[in-house]
C-alpha cells in the first residue's frame, strides 16, 4: 500500500485585485503517494503555478487562501509557522523553476548559489564546515550531469547555457530535498534536443534517489513521457486524474478530449480548430462548472451545480456531470 | 460602439486617481497646490491689501509686525505682507509652469531624435553638447545668463530654461533609445511608417511616464531658482512682488523685524513642498503597475 | 510554379570585440552562413532549427531589418537585398511578418484600432472615412468582436494579441508573410485556433507563408516544404511528405527523436532513437569542417575537416552530409 506523501485537500485560493477578489483555485484535489511521478497540466491561466506555490506557500502578498489543506506528510502546510516552513522548504521539498535565468542571481558564482542552499537547508550536520559544502555542491553538479563540476564552482550563471543553467538548478533541488520535487515547466525556455536531455536526466534521478515528483506543465507531450499519473486543470479546478497511459487511451472529460485534439500530431491529420469561448473571468467565475460555458455537451445541470471528482474506474476520477451525479456516484 | 470607448476611459481614470490617492499624503500636496493656483489667479479679489502689491507707501504702517489687520505684518513701505505674498505666488507659478512649458517640448523633442538615431553620429552629436550642459552648475549658469540680460521676469525664465533643459534630453534620450529597439517599432518599420510617426506616434506615448513625473516633482525646484534669481536682484523688479526679492529684501533688517524675510522664505518652502507632495503623487500614479 | 521568393548563398556575420583593453579581438558571430532556398507561390515553408540555428535572423534579413552581409535575396525576380529603410513602400506592402511575441509587437500604448489603421494610412488602401469601416473588417476576418478596437493590447489575451498582429499583416493585402513562431508562446488549444486560421487565410488570400519554428510537430500538419537550419547553414530541405518519411541528415534525426509524443503510433514514426548529447555550439565559436560533427553519431574523418555541400538525393530532397553522395 503506497503511502500518502502529499494531500491536497479542496484547496481554494484567491488574488486580491483592484476590481475584487479572483477566486482562482476552486477546491483542487492533489494526491501524491511516496516515490511517484504525477504531472499537473493545464494552460495559461489554469492556476497550476498558484497550486505549487501554494504547496510551499510562497505565493505573492496579494493571494488568499480560502479555504481547504494541504498536508504533507500529515501536517498542514498552511497552518505552519516560519519554523516549520523553513524545515519544510530546505529538508522536505524543493522547487524547481520555469526560467533558469531568472532563478539564478547574476552576481554570485553558481557555488556560491549551491552552497547557500546546502548551507540554508541544514541537511547537514551543524559543523557545516565550507568544505563539506563544497563537496556536496560538487556531489550534486556531478550527478546532474554537469561537466568538470570542480571548476564549475566558479562560473557566474551567464557563462552557461541555459540548458546548464538548468542542470544546476536541478543540481540544487536534489542536493537537499529528501520528499517532493516540484518542477514548474522545467524545459519550456529550453530547446528540444536539450529538453530532452534535461527530462531524461531529471526522471533518472528522481527514480535514482526515490524522493516523489510532481511536473507542473502546459504539455501533455511532455507529461506522458515524464509522469506516470496526469491530474488535468481547468480554471482552477482538477476535471480528470487519471494514469498516463489511461489517460491518453480513454479521455473522459470533454475537455480532455478538447485539449488532445488539438495537439499537433507527428503522424499528420491536422489539428482540431480550437476549443471555442475563453477561460472564464475569475472575477465573476461560473457557479457550476467552470467549462459548461464552452462545453459542447453541456446539460442543464452543468450550470448551476458543481461537479465532484469521483472515480469512474479504477484509479481514473473524473469531475464531470455526463459521468457521475452530484453526489458522486458513478452513472 | 462608442459607449465602450466612453466607460474604458472612465474606467482608468478610476484607477489612476485610486493610485494616486493611496498615499493620503500627495493628497494634500494635490489640495495644496490647488489652493496656491487659486489664489494666485484670483489674488486681487482674495488679498485683503491688493493695492499694496503695487506702489504704495505708508509710512505710519511700516515695519509692524503680525497682527489681526496684517496677519503677516508689514514691510519698511507699509505694505501687507500678505497681500504681498499673494501676489508673488504668481510669478512664482509663472516662473514654475513657464520655464517648464517652455523646455519640455524642446529638450523631449531633442531627446526622442537623439534616441532615434541611437548609436549614430547624430546621438552622439546630440548627446554630448547635452552632456557639456549638464557638467556646467545649474544655478551658476541660470545666474550668468540673466546677469547679462535686463532683469525682467521673462529673462530669468529664460536664464532657468537655459540651465534646465538638457536634464529633459537625457531623461527621454534614456528611454526613447531602448524604446526605439522594442518590437513594436521594428513592425511600424516594416510596414513603411514614415519617421515623424515612429518618433512621436510610437516611441513618445512609452516614454511619457517619467517625463510627466519628473515634471511634477521639478516645478518646485524650478520655482525656487526663480526665486534664488530674484533674491540677487536679477528677477522681477519693483514693485511687482517677488518671493525672493522679498526675502532679500528683508534680510536687512533680521532679526528684529524677521517677519519682513521669514513669511516670503516660508512662502516659497510651502510651495514647494507642495509641489513635491503633489510630484509624488503623480510619480505613483503613472509608475505602479497593477493595483 | 511561380517564384515568389528567392535567397541565394546569404550572410549575416555580426561582428563582436573580444579581448582586453590592450588586445581588442573582432570575432564574427556567424548567425547566416549561406543559406539558398527557393519559396513558389502557394508554398509553405518551414525553417525549423534550435537556438542559434540562424532561422530568425534569415527572417529578419529578408524582411529587411539586417543588411545582407553577403548574398541576395530575390522578390518576384527583384533584387531586394537591402534594408527596409532603403526599400520602395509597395515592396513593403508586398511582405510582411507577424512577430513571435504579440505582447511586445503591439504599441502598448496604441489602441488596437490605431494599430490597425497604421498600415492602411501609410499604403493608403482605402480613403479617410472608409478607415473605420475597414478597421472592423478586418477584426472580422481574425473572429475578432469590433469594440476590441477601443481596447489596448493589454486588456485582451495572448492569443488575442496574437490575431491582432495577423490582422495587421492581412491590412496591405501582401504576398508574402512570414511568421516568426508565432504560436510558440501560446497555448496548445488557442495555438490550434490561430493555425487553422493562418491556413485558412493563406487559402482566402492566396497568401505564401515562410514559417520559423523549432515545433516539427506542428509543421508536420502545416508545411508543404521543411528545411533544417544548424549553426547558420541549412542542413536538409525537403518537400514535407518526403521529409517526414524519409529524413536524411543525422541532426534531422536526432530532432525528430528529441520530440515528446503522445501516442504509440507517433513513437513508433520517430526514426530510430538518437540521444541528444552535447550542447548547441555558439555561432561565434563554430567548429571546423561540419558544424554539427561534435554531436553527430557517425561522423567519420572528413566530417572534422571538410564542410559538406548540398546533394540532391530524390528530386527537391537536399542534404548536406558526406554520409551521402549523389
Amino acid at each position: 500500500m503506497s503511502e500518502l506523501l502529499l494531500n491536497i485537500n479542496n484547496l481554494m485560493v484567491g488574488y486580491k485585485v483592484f476590481d475584487g477578489l479572483l477566486k482562482v483555485l476552486d477546491g483542487v484535489i492533489v494526491k501524491v503517494n511516496k516515490g511517484e511521478r504525477i504531472g499537473i497540466v493545464g494552460e495559461t491561466g489554469s492556476g497550476k503555478t498558484t497550486t505549487a506555490k501554494a504547496i510551499l506557500r510562497i505565493l505573492p502578498r496579494t493571494a488568499r487562501i480560502l479555504g481547504g489543506e494541504i498536508l504533507f506528510q500529515n501536517k498542514d502546510v498552511l497552518k505552519m509557522s516560519r519554523s516549520e516552513l523553513s524545515v519544510l522548504r530546505g529538508q522536505g521539498i524543493s522547487m524547481i523553476f520555469q526560467d533558469p535565468t531568472a532563478s539564478l542571481n547574476p552576481v554570485f558564482t553558481v557555488g556560491s548559489i549551491i552552497s547557500d542552499v546546502i548551507r540554508y537547508s541544514r541537511t547537514l550536520s551543524s559543523s557545516n564546515k565550507s568544505s563539506q559544502i563544497k563537496e556536496t555542491a560538487i556531489d550534486a553538479f556531478r550527478l546532474a550531469s554537469l561537466p568538470d563540476p570542480d571548476r564549475l564552482l566558479a562560473n557566474y550563471p551567464f557563462q552557461l547555457s541555459g540548458g546548464m543553467r538548468q542542470r544546476v538548478c536541478i543540481a540544487m533541488a536534489l542536493a537537499t530535498a529528501r520528499d517532493l520535487i516540484i518542477a514548474d515547466e522545467p524545459t519550456t525556455n529550453l530547446d528540444v534536443t536539450i529538453q530532452d536531455q534535461v527530462l531524461k536526466l531529471i526522471k533518472e534521478l528522481v527514480d535514482k534517489k526515490k524522493t516523489s515528483f510532481i511536473l507542473i506543465t502546459h504539455s501533455l507531450a511532455v507529461a506522458s513521457e515524464m509522469t506516470e499519473r496526469i491530474y488535468v486543470m481547468y480554471a482552477g479546478t482538477i476535471i480528470e486524474q487519471a494514469n498516463t497511459q489511461d489517460l491518453f487511451e480513454k479521455p473522459y472529460h470533454p475537455y480532455t478530449h478538447a485539449l488532445l485534439s488539438c495537439i499537433p500530431k507527428l503522424s499528420g491529420g491536422g489539428i482540431a480548430l480550437g476549443i471555442p469561448g475563453r477561460m472564464p473571468n475569475y472575477l465573476n467565475p461560473p457557479l457550476g462548472c467552470r467549462f459548461s460555458p464552452r462545453c459542447p455537451q453541456a446539460l442543464p445541470v452543468c450550470e448551476k451545480e458543481k461537479p465532484p471528482l469521483t472515480e469512474i474506474e479504477p484509479g481514473h476520477e473524473v469531475a464531470c456531470f455526463l459521468f457521475t451525479t452530484k453526489q458522486g456516484v458513478q452513472q | 460602439m462608442n459607449t465602450l470607448n466612453l466607460n474604458a476611459t472612465r474606467n482608468s481614470i478610476k484607477r489612476s486617481i485610486y493610485k494616486f490617492s493611496r498615499n493620503k499624503i500627495s493628497v494634500v500636496g494635490f489640495f495644496i497646490v490647488l489652493f496656491v493656483v487659486i489664489v494666485a489667479i484670483f489674488a486681487p479679489y482674495l488679498a485683503p491689501y491688493p493695492k499694496h502689491a503695487g506702489a504704495f507707501v505708508d509710512f505710519n504702517n511700516a515695519s509692524k509686525p503680525p497682527s489681526l489687520a496684517h496677519p503677516f505684518g508689514t514691510d519698511v513701505f507699509g505694505r501687507d505682507i500678505l497681500s504681498r505674498v499673494m501676489f508673488a505666488f504668481r510669478g512664482a507659478l509663472i516662473t514654475g509652469l513657464g520655464v517648464i512649458a517652455m523646455i519640455v517640448p524642446m529638450g523631449v523633442t531633442v531627446g526622442l531624435i537623439a534616441g532615434y538615431y541611437q548609436g549614430t553620429r547624430i546621438d552622439t552629436i546630440i548627446m554630448r553638447i547635452t552632456d557639456i550642459f549638464i557638467t556646467l552648475p545649474a544655478l551658476l549658469l541660470a545666474l550668468a545668463v540673466a546677469a547679462l540680460l535686463r532683469p525682467t521676469l521673462f529673462n530669468s525664465m529664460m536664464a532657468v530654461s537655459f540651465a534646465w533643459w538638457p536634464w529633459y534630453v537625457r531623461l527621454t534620450y534614456g528611454m526613447a533609445s531602448s524604446v526605439r529597439n522594442e518590437v513594436f517599432v521594428q513592425a511600424a518599420e516594416t510596414i513603411g511608417a514614415s519617421k515623424v510617426h515612429i518618433i512621436f506616434k510610437e516611441i513618445l506615448p512609452n516614454c511619457l511616464a517619467p517625463i510627466f513625473t519628473k515634471m511634477a516633482l521639478e516645478i518646485g525646484w524650478v520655482i525656487l531658482v526663480g526665486a534664488t534669481l530674484s533674491f540677487v536682484g536679477l528677477g522681477e523688479q519693483p514693485p511687482t512682488p517677488a518671493l525672493g526679492t522679498m526675502v532679500s529684501d528683508g534680510s536687512k533688517y533680521l532679526p528684529h523685524q524677521w517677519w519682513i524675510s521669514v513669511f516670503p522664505a516660508l512662502a516659497i518652502m510651502f510651495i514647494i513642498l507642495a509641489f513635491n507632495l503633489f510630484g509624488d503623487g503623480i510619480r505613483d500614479m503613472l509608475t505602479t503597475e497593477e493595483v | 510554379m511561380n517564384e515568389l521568393l528567392k535567397v541565394d548563398n546569404l550572410k549575416k556575420f555580426f561582428p563582436i570585440t573580444e579581448g582586453s583593453l590592450f588586445q581588442k579581438k573582432i570575432v564574427y558571430l556567424k548567425a547566416m552562413d549561406g543559406v539558398s532556398f527557393q519559396l513558389n507561390q502557394g508554398e509553405i515553408l518551414a525553417l525549423v532549427g534550435e537556438s542559434g540555428s540562424g532561422k530568425s535572423t534569415t527572417a529578419y534579413t529578408i524582411m529587411g531589418l539586417y543588411k545582407p552581409t553577403e548574398g541576395k535575396v530575390f522578390f518576384k525576380g527583384a533584387d531586394i537585398s537591402v534594408e527596409t529603410t532603403k526599400r520602395p513602400l509597395s515592396l513593403k506592402k508586398e511582405i510582411q511578418i507577424v512577430f513571435q511575441d504579440p505582447g511586445t509587437s503591439l504599441n502598448p500604448q496604441r489602441t488596437i484600432r490605431q494599430i490597425l489603421e497604421l498600415p492602411l494610412r501609410v499604403h493608403k488602401i482605402v480613403p479617410e472615412r472608409n478607415i473605420n469601416e475597414k478597421v472592423e473588417e478586418l477584426l472580422k476576418t481574425v473572429e475578432l468582436p469590433s469594440d476590441y478596437m477601443f481596447k489596448y493590447p493589454r486588456m485582451i489575451g495572448g492569443g488575442e494579441r496574437q490575431m491582432v498582429a495577423i490582422a495587421r499583416v492581412l491590412a496591405t493585402n501582401p504576398s508574402l508573410v512570414i511568421l516568426d513562431e508565432p504560436t510558440s508562446a501560446l497555448d496548445v488549444s488557442i495555438q490550434a485556433k490561430i493555425i487553422n486560421m493562418l491556413l485558412q487565410l493563406q487559402r482566402d488570400f492566396k497568401l505564401s507563408y515562410l514559417f520559423i519554428t523549432h515545433d516539427l510537430s506542428l509543421m508536420r500538419n502545416v508545411a508543404t516544404k521543411m528545411a533544417i537550419m544548424y549553426l547558420g547553414k541549412i542542413n536538409e530541405i525537403a518537400p514535407a511528405q518526403e521529409f517526414f518519411t524519409n529524413p536524411l541528415h543525422p541532426y534531422t534525426q536526432m530532432l525528430l527523436s528529441s520530440i515528446p509524443v503522445i501516442s504509440k503510433e507517433e513513437r513508433n514514426l520517430r526514426p530510430k532513437k538518437i540521444a541528444s548529447i552535447g550542447e548547441i555550439p555558439s555561432p561565434v565559436d563554430i567548429p571546423p569542417g561540419c558544424g554539427f560533427h561534435p554531436r553527430c553519431p557517425f561522423k567519420l574523418e572528413l566530417c572534422l575537416e571538410k564542410d559538406p555541400q548540398p546533394v540532391e538525393i530524390t528530386p527537391g530532397h537536399f542534404v548536406r552530409c558526406f554520409l551521402y553522395k549523389n
